[in-house]
């Protein structure tokens, strides 16, 4: 089943009420009530989840994991933990995209502190950019993002930039952050902390951080 | 190391922490200190949105990802699709309050598989207890301000049209605090029911024109958690215990209930 075939088709084990809802009702849903006739067992609403997220989550993950295979079995466990367990999104600790990305990247990490999934990573960052693994994150950085997020990004010095670039999207520990840039573990943590602040204030100025 | 300086050394990993970039005994460590600290859960929060922003143009995703979780959903669909109609209540309206609850209990139990639910002369005693639960209740209730679905429940409890139920069951001492605007809107507000164990989850039923539907699975230690259904005709409320992700139908005895009187 295709999404666009999937919008002309009645939710599989609730025919009637919210949950019943036409595609075109869903879309004009909250995160909060889309979630909760995901709860109510609307496919349709899980679809509309799914429309709206799955570019990011998958973006994310193939961003991440450098594999499409594990970045799409990434997407599929995301989607279907938020079938499974809709009810661990909590609207009022951030948006349902915060939500899914904040699992698709913790999800994403502990692959790539696998041992396969690591060493499959390490040789395409060793083709890709032999010598410099650095170089990899900085060039995926530089063509993924939108130029206002650039734009927030350029806000911030290089000591605070680079490692959550590392962090984020190179998937390494803050620890290994250090090792990497030759400063203090300690320096490291507080830099990425003050870093995503300053890019919220930038974000925030942007119109770009209520993702 | 006093109380402070534990304090700001876990505020100092929330930025690593939302990375997923802390070794696990931090996670552990924020992850406790998150419990019990809103400040730090809202600092957590603002990371990941600022985080998500820079997720925000993605090229969309394959659709054979959706077709493989469309198969998977087919794969666990349980049954029939649609929800069993509980049998008629002859002569529904023509009944007394108690007689007309004791009437959709009665049925509501067919269709949960119970036999809990209810003699009529259990009712009286029933709306005994719900008294001294609700009090009970009410004065363990706080419901602060600052979180945007607190404030909602706040609100919807001002709303003079707003229904109140509270759904208890004989011969426990549990109990759970629903709130219904007009609109359909919905709060589980408070709960003293016993957290399940991890794979189990509280899901709630709403009883509307006789029939028993899912209004969504709230975890397996409720908080507030809202839901949607349709106000008009509805006739009661229905916790059962299910696995986690919640059934399409239940085959559980009811832990708690309320019904309109």
């Amino acid at each position: 089943m295709t999404l666009g075939d999937r919008n002309t088709g009645r939710p599989r084990f609730l025919s009637e009420g919210a949950a019943a809802m036409r595609p075109t009702e869903l879309s004009t849903l909250g995160d909060a009530p889309l979630v909760t006739a995901i709860g109510r067992f609307s496919q349709e609403a899980l679809g509309e989840a799914y429309r709206r997220h799955s570019g990011a989550v998958h973006g994310l993950a193939r961003r991440l994991l450098r594999d499409d295979t594990l970045a799409e079995e990434i997407t599929q466990e995301v989607f279907l933990r938020l079938w499974n367990d809709p009810e661990k999104f909590d609207a009022g600790r951030g948006s349902l995209r915060s939500f899914l990305l904040a699992h698709t990247h913790g999800r994403s990490i502990d692959l790539i502190r696998s041992e396969s999934a690591r060493r499959t990573r390490e040789d395409k960052d060793a083709r890709l950019a032999p010598g410099s693994g650095q170089d990899v994150e900085e060039e995926v950085w530089e063509m993924a993002l939108a130029d206002s997020i650039q734009e927030a990004l350029s806000t911030l010095g290089e000591g605070e930039r680079r490692p959550i670039e590392l962090a984020y999207f190179g998937g390494h520990s803050y620890r290994e952050v250090a090792e990497i840039l030759g400063e203090p573990e300690g320096t490291v943590k507080s830099r990425i902390r003050s870093g995503l602040k300053r890019l919220r204030v930038s974000l925030d100025a942007a119109g770009v951080s209520n993702a | 190391m006093t109380q402070h300086d534990d304090y700001t050394d876990i505020e100092e990993l929330l930025g690593v922490y939302a990375l997923d970039a802390a070794d696990a005994p931090e996670r552990h460590l924020v992850e406790q200190h998150l419990l019990v600290c809103e400040v730090c859960r809202v600092e957590l929060s603002q990371h990941r949105t600022v985080l998500a922003a820079l997720s925000a143009d993605m090229e969309p995703a394959p659709d054979r990802i959706w077709a493989r979780i469309a198969g998977t959903l087919d794969a666990q669909q349980p049954g029939p699709a649609n929800i069993i109609p509980l049998k008629r209540v002859s002569g529904i309206t023509g009944f007394k309050p108690l007689h007309w609850a004791a009437g959709v209990a009665a049925a509501m139990a067919v269709v949960l598989g119970g036999a809990v639910f209810t003699q009529a002369n259990q009712i009286n005693d029933l709306n005994i207890r719900v008294a001294a639960q609700e009090q009970e209740i009410t004065a363990l209730a706080s419901v602060p301000a600052g979180n945007p679905l607190e404030q909602a429940v706040t609100v919807a409890l001002d709303d003079p049209g707003a229904q109140v139920a509270t759904l208890t069951a004989e011969g426990t001492s549990g109990a759970m605090l629903i709130v219904v605007l007009p609109d359909g809107t919905g709060y589980v507000y408070q709960s003293t029911l016993e957290q399940l164990p991890d794979g189990l989850t509280y899901q709630l039923w709403a009883v509307i024109d006789d029939r028993v539907i899912s209004a969504g699975v709230l975890g397996n230690r409720p908080n507030i958690v809202p839901f949607h259904i349709d106000p008009e005709g509805l006739q009661g409320l229905v916790i059962t215990r299910e696995v986690s992700g919640g059934v399409a139908q239940s085959e559980a005895e009811p832990v708690v209930s309320w019904f309109s009187a």
